[in-house]
C-alpha cells in the first residue's frame, strides 16, 4: 500500500491516438412501443399536494365508449373512515395531474365510464398512494418529547422564540428553504367537489341514501365553458359532463359557454331541490 | 470527550454509460473526468489518512452501475487511453507555455497531477479503483454503502413494488459481488425515500438510509431531536436526517465555498479556448469542442475576464474555508449538545463528484477539514451512521414522510411535463417483466439469457438520470434516446420471447453492449 509517486519524467515524441474515428453508424433512436393493451391505472404522488394518474386502456374498449359515454377519473380520497372522491372529466387525455391533493391523506384512482343515467362502469382501479407531510406532525411521543429548539437548529435559526412560535417559524423557513412554490393556480374542472360517503355502520339495517346530480351538455366545440365559474372540459365534439354532489336544499347551477372568440356568450341556469323525506 | 459527531456522507454515482459500437463517445467521458479528477485524487486524500494514522471516518456510497462500469475491462481500458490523450495535450502544453512562466507552472501542476493518476492508476491499484475503496474500508478509514441498482428513483416506482424492490435487492448482491461483504447502509438515489420501501431495504439487511432534512423533521410522532439523531421505522430501519446548515455551506451557489473567486474556474478550459488546429486531436472527433480538463483560470468574480489561476492562493483559501467549516460546526455542536441528552450527530451528505470535478479545491478542503476535526479541536468526532447506532441503539420510532433532496423537496424533478411520458413505458415494462418471470420461472439456455436481458433493459431504463437531464435540460436528446433505446430492447425481447422466436445473434450483441450485472437472475421480478 506504500507507495510515492515518482517526479514524472517528460516523455518525447510520444503520440498516442485514437483509434481511427469511423462514424460508426450510429443506432438511430427507435420510437416508442405502440400503445400497450394492458388495462391498468397507475397514480405516483408528485408533491404533498398533487398527484399523477396515467392509464392504458385496451384498444378494444374504445369501441364501448359511445357519443354519450364520458371517460371519467375518480380520485378517492380516504381520511377518518370516510371515503370521498373527486371527479375528472379526463376527455381522451391519458394522463391527470390532480392538484387538489391534501398532505397526509391516502388516495386511489379509478378510471370508468359515466352512463347517461349516472351509472359508472369502473374499467381499473389504482393503486393506493399517501400524500407526504409538508410540516410537522401533530403527533407527539410522551416518551420522547420534542425539543423544539433543535429544530429551530434544524432549519437554521437561531433566535429565541415561545417553543409554538418556534415550530411555526420553522415549519415557515423550512417551506421556504424547499423552493416550495404554491400549488399550481390551474383547476381541473370538475375537481372543487368531493362527496363524503358514510362509512358503514355495524347495525342490522341501514338505510342510507346520497344523490349526485350529473350534467350531459352539448356546445359548440371549440367554446370554452364555465359551471358556476369553474372551467369545464368539454370533447372535441363539444360535449360535456359534470357530477355533483347534491346537499340538501336548494342548489342553482349556472353553466355559461363562450365561443371560440371570445365574441358571443350563452347562460343556462338551472335551479335543483333536494330534500330526502 | 466529543460532544458530538459529525457524518461526511460522499455519494458517487453516474449512469451505466458504456458505448463499445463507437470509438469515442461524448459521454463516457463523464466516467472518465470523475475518475481523472475525482476519483484518483479523493483515493489519495484517503490513503493519506491511512498514512498518517489520521483517525478518520466518513461514509461513501458507490452505486452499482459506478461499481460496474469500474470494474469492465473496455471502460479502464478506456479511461487509460484518455488519460493518455489527456498528458500528451499537457506534455505539448508545458512546451507552449514554457515562455509564460505563470501560465508554465499551472501547467506543471496538472502535469504533476495526471501524472500521479497515472501511477496510481496502472501501478499502485492495477486498475481496479473498487478494489482501492475495498481496502480503504478495511483499514477504518471509510463505510462504503450501496444503493438501487440503476439509481431508480424510488417514490416514482412505488406504485408497481416489484420495481422499487428489485432495485433494491438487485443494488444489495451488486455490493456483494464486487465488495465481498453486506452492505450496512442504503443511499436513497436523490434521497428519495417512500414509506413502507423500509421493509424491503430491512429485508435486504440495510440498517440505515440518509433522508433530507424534512422526511426527517415531518416524520409522525415528531421526532425528539429534530435531525440530529436517526428514528427507526417500524420495520427497524434507522434514518438519518440531512444537516442543512453545513450543507448549504458546500453546496449554495451563492454561499457556499466553491464559488470563492480565489478558486479555479471549470468552464474555461483549453478546449474551448485554444486555436482549432492545435486542439483538434483532443477534442471531439467530428470538431466539436469539448473539456480536455487544462484549465488556467480562477473564478475572479462575475465578470466574463478571467485571471490565471493561482495554486498556492487556491490551497491557502481551502485551508481557511476547512477552518470556517469546523469552527461552525464545533459552534453548532455544542449548542446542540447543551439542549440533547446524548450526543448529536451533523449529518453532511454530499455528491461525491462535487469534490475535485466541479470543486476542484474539494479534496484539499475535505482533506484539511478532517485533519482539523482529527487534530485541532475536542468538540467534534468524526463518525459514520452505523458507528452511530452501535453507540446509541434505542431510537424513537417514528415514520418519515415521503421526500428527496430535489427542488421543492418531493417527486416533482422526476415527474413534471418533461418526463412524465416516461412512467407509462416504465410500469408496463415492470408489469412484463413479471408476467415474463411468473411465466418461465425455471428457465434455462437461451430463454434465460433472454429473460436476464430483459432484466437488465428494464433497469437501465429506470435510472433517474434520464428523468433528471430530461427536466434539467442539458443533454436531453441523449437521455431520450436511452430511455428509448432500453424501452425498445425490453419490449423487442418481450415479443421474441412471447412468440417463441428467439434472435441469438440481436441478443448476443445486446448482452454485449448492456453488459451490466452479468450474474443478475430474471427471477428477481417473480
Amino acid at each position: 500500500m506504500k507507495c510515492k509517486a515518482e517526479v514524472p519524467r517528460r516523455p518525447r515524441n510520444v503520440t498516442i491516438t485514437w483509434p481511427v474515428f469511423e462514424p460508426a453508424v450510429s443506432e438511430p433512436e427507435p420510437p416508442l412501443p405502440p400503445p400497450y393493451e394492458r388495462t391498468a391505472l397507475y397514480l405516483l404522488v408528485r408533491d404533498p399536494q398533487c398527484l399523477f394518474a396515467f392509464w392504458n386502456l385496451h384498444p378494444g374498449l374504445s369501441a364501448t365508449f359511445g357519443a354519450n359515454r364520458f371517460k371519467v377519473l375518480r380520485l378517492y380520497e380516504v381520511a377518518d373512515g370516510k371515503i370521498t372522491y373527486t371527479q375528472y372529466g379526463i376527455g381522451d387525455a391519458t394522463s391527470w395531474y390532480c392538484t387538489e391533493a391534501e398532505p397526509d391523506t391516502t388516495y386511489y384512482g379509478e378510471l370508468g365510464l359515466l352512463e347517461p343515467d349516472g351509472r359508472f362502469t369502473l374499467l381499473a382501479r389504482s393503486n393506493q398512494v399517501h400524500s407526504p407531510r409538508n410540516t410537522f406532525s401533530a403527533v407527539t411521543d410522551e416518551e420522547w418529547l420534542t425539543i423544539e429548539e433543535l429544530y429551530g437548529m434544524s432549519v437554521g435559526l437561531t433566535q429565541m422564540m415561545g417553543s409554538e412560535e418556534l415550530l411555526h417559524a420553522a415549519g415557515e423557513h423550512l417551506a421556504q428553504q424547499l423552493g416550495s412554490e404554491a400549488v399550481s393556480s390551474f383547476s381541473s374542472p370538475i375537481g372543487a367537489y368531493g362527496l363524503a360517503q358514510p362509512a358503514a355502520k355495524d347495525q342490522d339495517l341501514s338505510l342510507e341514501t346520497t344523490a349526485f346530480l350529473t350534467i350531459y351538455g352539448k356546445t359548440t366545440p371549440g367554446a370554452s365553458l364555465m359551471l358556476n365559474g369553474q372551467p369545464l372540459v368539454t370533447d372535441q365534439a363539444g360535449q360535456f359532463v359534470y357530477t355533483l354532489p347534491l346537499g340538501e336544499g336548494e342548489l342553482t347551477v349556472v353553466v355559461q359557454a363562450t365561443s371560440p372568440d371570445q365574441d358571443l356568450t350563452q347562460a343556462q341556469e338551472l335551479k335543483i331541490t333536494y330534500q330526502t323525506r | 470527550m466529543s460532544q458530538g459527531y459529525l457524518a461526511f456522507i460522499l455519494h458517487a454515482h453516474l449512469p451505466f454509460v458504456r458505448h463499445p459500437e463507437h470509438s469515442y463517445f461524448l459521454e463516457e467521458q463523464w466516467l472518465y473526468e470523475a475518475i481523472n479528477e475525482t476519483y484518483l485524487p479523493l483515493l489519495r486524500v484517503f490513503e493519506g489518512w491511512l498514512r498518517d494514522g489520521v483517525p478518520a471516518r466518513i461514509t461513501i456510497s458507490l452505486t452499482p452501475p459506478l461499481l460496474e462500469m469500474l470494474r469492465d475491462n473496455l471502460l479502464m481500458e478506456r479511461f487509460s487511453r484518455s488519460l493518455a490523450k489527456t498528458l500528451e495535450l499537457t506534455y505539448k502544453e508545458l512546451d507552449r507555455t514554457a515562455a509564460n512562466y505563470a501560465e508554465h507552472r499551472i501547467v506543471c501542476m496538472y502535469r504533476d497531477l495526471f501524472e500521479t493518476n497515472r501511477f496510481d492508476f496502472h501501478e499502485r491499484y492495477q486498475r481496479d479503483l473498487v478494489g482501492a475503496f475495498a481496502r480503504l474500508q478495511e483499514a477504518g478509514i471509510l463505510e462504503i454503502i450501496t444503493s438501487a441498482a440503476t439509481h431508480g428513483f424510488l417514490p416514482l416506482l412505488d406504485a408497481d413494488p416489484t420495481a422499487a424492490r428489485a432495485q433494491i435487492q438487485l443494488g444489495v448482491e451488486t455490493y456483494r459481488k464486487h465488495l465481498e461483504r453486506d452492505p450496512s447502509g442504503f443511499w436513497l438515489p436523490e434521497c428519495g425515500f417512500a414509506p413502507g420501501q423500509d421493509r424491503w431495504l430491512v429485508a435486504n439487511g440495510i440498517k440505515y438510509v440518509i433522508l433530507d432534512t424534512h422526511g426527517l423533521l415531518f416524520a409522525s410522532p415528531r421526532p425528539r431531536y429534530g435531525n440530529f439523531a436517526p428514528i427507526f421505522c417500524r420495520s427497524g430501519l434507522a434514518a438519518f436526517g440531512r444537516d442543512l446548515e453545513s450543507s448549504k455551506q458546500v453546496w449554495s451557489q451563492q454561499e457556499g465555498y466553491p464559488g470563492d473567486y480565489d478558486y479555479r474556474d471549470f468552464y474555461r478550459d483549453i478546449g474551448y479556448d485554444l486555436d482549432q488546429d492545435y486542439i483538434y486531436p483532443y477534442i471531439q472527433p467530428n470538431g466539436e469542442r469539448t473539456h480536455t480538463g487544462l484549465k488556467y483560470y480562477r473564478i475572479t468574480g462575475p465578470t466574463p475576464h478571467k485571471e490565471l489561476y493561482n495554486p498556492a492562493a487556491a490551497r491557502e483559501k481551502a485551508a481557511i474555508h476547512a477552518g470556517n467549516f469546523v469552527f461552525n460546526r464545533e459552534h453548532q455542536i455544542r449548542y446542540l449538545a447543551a439542549i440533547m441528552d446524548r450526543k448529536p450527530i451533523v449529518v453532511a451528505p454530499y455528491d461525491m463528484e462535487l469534490f475535485g470535478h466541479w470543486w476542484f479545491e474539494g479534496p484539499q478542503w475535505l482533506d484539511y477539514v478532517v485533519r482539523k476535526i482529527c487534530y485541532d479541536q475536542q468538540v467534534i468526532k468524526l463518525i459514520t451512521p452505523s458507528d452511530y447506532l452501535r453507540e446509541y441503539p434505542r431510537n424513537q420510532v417514528s415514520t418519515p414522510t415521503m421526500s428527496s433532496w430535489g427542488w421543492k423537496g418531493y417527486n416533482e424533478v422526476w415527474l413534471n411535463g418533461a418526463n412524465d411520458w416516461l412512467y407509462p413505458h416504465l410500469y408496463e415494462a415492470a408489469a412484463r417483466m413479471k408476467e415474463l418471470a411468473q411465466t418461465y420461472p425455471q428457465a434455462d439456455g437461451l430463454l434465460r439469457r433472454a429473460l436476464n436481458q430483459a432484466a437488465r433493459e428494464l433497469l437501465l431504463a429506470q435510472s433517474s438520470d434520464w428523468a433528471f437531464i430530461m427536466k434539467t435540460g442539458t443533454v436531453t436528446a441523449y437521455a431520450r434516446k436511452r430511455f428509448k433505446l432500453h424501452i425498445h430492447r425490453f419490449t423487442e425481447i418481450y415479443r421474441q420471447i412471447k412468440e417463441e422466436r428467439l434472435d441469438e445473434g440481436w441478443l448476443a450483441d445486446l448482452e454485449a453492449k448492456d453488459n451490466i450485472f452479468s450474474t443478475i437472475d430474471y427471477r428477481l421480478y417473480a
